[in-house]
């Protein structure tokens, strides 16, 4: 930056000493030229004068009585006395003509140059030569020698004192009669007087003499030959003369012959470099003020552009860094008005962002999904663990359960019932298997079950579902309303599946209206429409925020501890895996709206196959086989056996392991049901095992009761063994039909 | 003022065979215009015989017959060519005339006569004019424009002031001398009044030549003038019935200052 700026004012400084140098020379060259022109004008003119005085002296000769007076001066005799008054009336004349004219000197000589009359304004006398006819211009006056100005002028010397003359013949009646000489003294007056007129220096020469000078610079011994040629111009092949180191331009005025033959000039001098200075002084100074101006602006100029293209760029700049400052990396330059440079970089900049915010939406894509599938696992753990705490709470229970269940069975197959116990009996029958679909409903939670499908009667489904929340409804003084458009509508499907999806719903309703509502209001109604049966949930709360989301794994709008938003998410599992579908909106006029439909069970009734109802001939024949029942709870063995005996059966029965060994071992058994939890270190699984090694033949004769069916390994187990298994709590029918169908196999396959 | 009274009537009975051999001479050249004629009817035509002649030419200098300059800064108002172009006119400024003792004694019984110099043209006409003493010369006005004539010379000093044209003034010489008469107006005005002691005097003609044809014998002094030119004379003897001759040039000899 420094050595730009200092070659730049380098190349400017020398830029212009050349210009200057240039300049300089043109000046002088044409400054020498103007004087020269100027002087010789000035010349012309003071010779102009000089032929002036020529001319007025002439006048000045035509006065009658001078003539008069002189010619009669001539012709009288010497002797006679009017001579002195004759030459008295010549001296008065010239002395009037010599104020007249304000001349210094005055001479008026006779025809044959003998002076008459002598004038001049000095106390000293004039002394004039003694010949003064002969000289030059005098006699040429009166020869009458072709009359030229140049030859009229002359240079007189009295003493010290030079007199620049012209003189004019008097003439009379064609002859001349006599001469009038006039002229000025050239002093020191003079010659400044000169220098005022003719505005310059003048030098007065007489032959190389310098007689006078009004030159500062010309000392006495400049006064030699030398200078003289120098002014002379004899050396003439300049237009200046120098003197003493200053140069001069010269021009010449002769002023005629003195009496000596000497030539009398006045040189006019203008020195040249005063003005060569001064005008190439001026010229530099406006020459250095339009290059420091022509600086300034460009200097303005650059800064403005600069300024023009570096303001849109700051600007950019500015907003890149705000940008980047910034967690919103959307905003866009506005630089459709700017230059072109911030129009590429700001599309480049624009699509640098567009990538960038690609990326970051991918990668924020990619965390959420990252998270979901870490809450997913959080989920899957929670529910591992659950599933393992229901599925014990599970067993516990249906071992009681399958007592309960079985015994109620029996009890009411048996015909000796009076009808009022019959009726308390069926009722506590249908409790306990409310129980035992409770518990399966746990199961199913745990495992993801998807339960068994039969064909069902949704209004009937519906109906039971909302009786069991009415209560709170009521309670709430929410209005709770169920409203199908027909008696029946038949779908294939789980049932406690389907009840846990609108169980979800009311209890979603439950909670909205809970929240904010005027007339808290739900709304269930169910038609059929076109080979579908349409359900709907209309609640008077205050709406989704976001009806797309609710079926998001997670997504709830609860207070945190309130909900796990995985209610709505498992619905819409539920309805898919029934081949429905469930829509989500907000109503117009306020509350939420669930529309579910499900394929009307018509439809599908072909792709089920009905369950082979267990034959009427084969259940009422009695089953003769032995049987050996392996189950360590009392009352599930007790009641197998009494299950067992009932149809004709002969059941042994065991409570471990180890104990069914040695009965196997001891006897030929037809069946064994063994239970797959076994106390006492020999499992099930284990009891198999040893059959499948040392019984071969029997492995198709067992029957598997587990009351774990959530447990994965024994799911796995009996999955590979491909057994006929029985989940507890089971049914008196499903275990006699079991047991039935395993025997009918084996005499089949015999 | 003086007034000198030169009678040419007086003149006459004396010098009649003189005149009567002059009016021989004028018959004789009968080429000889203006003053020459002039004089020779006014002069001594009837001067007696018995006389001797003179006979004479007069030659003039370069100097005198060529005018070397003529600077006026006055305009010519004849509009003619300046003399300068005529230098054989200026022969007629040239005055012969005799002197001698014995032709002053004739001085007194001439009568006196009167004289013109005209101003024509902002010249006097003649330029010459020689008269014998005594005679009256009148100064007419030929110009349309005012003049006055004066003179500084010693022999008549005077000033006719201004007159217009048509007027005249008229002055009377007396005594012999060279009267040079100007114009107080008119600077290059100039001229000559020639007041001479008797009437032998003439003007050369054309040519130069001039002719006395009848003098009494005797020895004279010839003297040949011109304004510009010391006089030259001649010493010359007449003897009844002979004729003498005498030629003139002016000037004889380059002119010494004379101081």
């Amino acid at each position: 930056m420094l050595f730009g700026t200092l070659v730049t004012l380098l190349a400017v400084a020398f830029a212009f000493a050349l210009l200057s140098v240039g300049i300089r020379r043109q000046t002088r060259a044409h400054l020498a030229d103007l004087l020269a022109q100027n002087q010789k004008t000035v010349l012309a003119l003071q010779k102009r004068s000089l032929g002036e005085l020529l001319t007025t002296s002439r006048l000045m000769t035509e006065s009658p009585t001078l003539r008069a007076a002189m010619e009669t001066y001539e012709t009288e005799s010497p002797a006679a006395g009017s001579r002195a008054d004759l030459l008295a009336t010549v001296q008065s004349e010239l002395d009037r003509i010599r104020l007249l004219l304000g001349k210094d000197l005055a001479v008026i000589t006779d025809s044959r140059g003998s002076i008459l009359a002598v004038s001049f304004d000095l106390s000293t006398p004039v002394q004039l030569p003694r010949d003064f006819g002969s000289i030059a211009f005098v006699r040429r006056a009166l020869d009458g020698s072709p009359f030229t100005e140049d030859s009229s002028f002359g240079v007189l010397r009295s003493g010290e004192t030079t007199y620049q003359v012209g003189c004019v013949p008097i003439v009379l009646q064609d002859f001349p009669i006599g001469t009038l000489t006039l002229g000025n003294r050239m002093d020191r007056a003079y010659l400044a007087d000169m220098r005022k007129t003719l505005q310059s220096d003048v030098v007065l020469l007489l032959g190389d003499r310098v007689l006078g000078s009004t030159l500062a610079a010309l000392p006495e011994a400049a006064k030699s030959s030398q200078a003289g040629e120098a002014l002379l111009g004899r050396s003439s092949s300049r237009d200046w003369v120098e003197i003493e180191g200053e140069q001069f331009v010269a021009a010449t005025l002769s002023l005629g012959q003195a009496q000596q033959g000497d030539d009398a000039r006045l040189v006019l001098l203008r020195p040249l470099g005063g003005e060569v200075t001064q005008a190439s002084r001026s010229m530099l100074l406006t020459l250095c003020l339009c290059g420091l101006l022509a600086l300034i602006s460009s200097g303005i100029l650059a800064w403005r552009v600069s300024r023009l293209v570096l303001d849109p760029l700051e600007r950019f700049v500015a907003f890149v860094r705000e940008v980047a400052h910034s967690p919103d990396h959307s905003r866009r330059f506005q630089g459709s008005e700017e230059s072109a440079e911030v129009r590429t970089l700001n599309q480049a900049f624009a699509l640098l962002m567009d990538s960038l915010q690609e990326h970051e939406q991918r990668i924020l894509l990619q965390a959420r999904e990252e998270m979901l599938r870490v809450e997913r696992l959080k989920e899957s753990e929670k529910l591992a663990s659950l599933g393992r705490m229901l599925s014990g709470a599970a067993h516990e229970i249906n071992n009681p359960l399958t007592g309960v269940v079985g015994n109620l069975d029996i009890l009411l197959r048996s015909t000796s019932l009076d009808p009022a116990a019959r009726e308390r009996l069926a009722k506590m029958q249908k409790e306990a298997h409310r129980i035992v679909g409770l518990v399966k409903n746990l199961l199913k939670v745990a495992h993801r079950d998807t339960g068994q499908r039969s064909r069902l009667d949704l209004i009937q489904v519906l109906r039971e579902t909302v009786e069991l929340r009415r209560h709170d409804f009521t309670a709430a003084g929410f209005e709770l309303r169920f409203e199908p458009a027909l008696s029946h509508l038949p779908v294939h499907g789980n049932e406690l599946e389907l009840q846990q999806v609108f169980l979800n719903l009311i209890n979603n309703a439950y909670d909205a209206l809970k929240e904010a509502a005027r007339e808290p209001h739900l709304v269930i109604r169910a038609r059929s429409e076109e080979g579908t049966a349409v359900v709907t949930f209309e609640d008077g709360g205050p709406g989704m925020k976001d009806p797309r989301k609710v079926f998001d794994h997670f997504y709830t709008t609860k207070e945190i501890g309130k909900g796990t938003g995985l209610g709505l998410s498992i619905t819409h599992a539920i309805v898919q895996s029934h081949g429905g579908r469930i829509v989500a909106e907000n109503r117009r006029e306020g509350g939420a709206r669930f529309v579910l439909s499900f394929p009307l069970a018509s439809a599908l009734a072909e792709t089920t196959t009905p369950s082979p109802a267990p034959s009427a001939s084969s259940a009422a024949a009695p089953v003769s086989a032995n049987i050996l029942v392996v189950e360590d709870e009392y009352t599930i063995l007790e009641l197998q056996m009494a299950i067992l005996s009932s149809v004709g059966a002969t059941p042994a029965g065991v409570a471990t392991g180890i104990e069914a060994l040695q009965h196997l071992q001891r006897r030929e058994y037809q069946l064994v049901i063994l239970d797959l939890r076994l106390p006492g270190g020999f499992s099930g699984q284990e009891l198999y095992r040893w059959i499948e090694k040392n019984r071969p033949a029997l492995l198709r004769r067992i029957i598997f009761v587990t009351g774990d069916s959530a447990s994965e390994s024994a799911r796995a187990f009996l999955e590979q063994s491909g057994r006929r298994f029985l989940m507890k709590p089971f049914t008196v029918e499903d275990y006699v039909h079991a047991v039935r169908e395993t025997l009918d196999d084996l005499r089949h396959a015999a | 003022m003086k007034r000198f009274q030169i009678g040419a009537q007086s003149l006459l009975s004396p010098a009649l065979p003189i005149l009567f051999g002059m009016a021989i001479v004028v018959i004789l050249t009968l080429a000889t215009p203006g003053i020459a004629d002039e004089r020779a009817e006014d002069g001594p035509s009837k001067a007696s015989a018995g006389g001797g002649a003179l006979r004479g030419s007069v030659t003039l200098g370069p100097r005198l017959m060529a005018r070397k300059m003529r600077f006026s800064l006055y305009p010519d108002l004849s509009g003619v060519a300046p003399p300068a172009a005529q230098p054989a006119a200026e022969i007629r400024n040239v005055v012969i005339y005799l002197s001698s003792p014995a032709l002053d004694a004739l001085r007194s019984t001439e009568p006196s006569r009167t004289f013109r110099m005209e101003q024509r043209n902002e010249s006097f006409v003649p330029h010459v004019l020689p008269v014998m003493k005594g005679s009256t010369v009148e100064f007419p006005n030929g110009d349309p424009i005012y003049h006055n004539v004066f003179s500084l010379s010693r022999v008549a000093s005077f000033d006719l002031g201004r007159y217009p044209r048509g007027a005249s003034r008229s002055i009377r010489f007396d005594e012999p001398g060279v009267v040079k008469v100007f114009c107080h107006i008119h600077s290059d005005m100039s001229g000559v009044v020639l007041v001479l002691d008797n009437p032998f005097f003439t003007a050369p003609g054309p040519e130069g030549s001039f002719d006395f044809p009848d003098l009494p014998p005797g020895e004279y002094t010839v003297t040949a003038w011109h304004e510009r030119a010391r006089p030259v004379r001649r010493q010359v003897v007449i003897q009844a019935g002979r004729t003498s001759s005498v030629d003139f040039a002016i000037p004889l000899e380059d002119v010494p200052v004379s101081d």
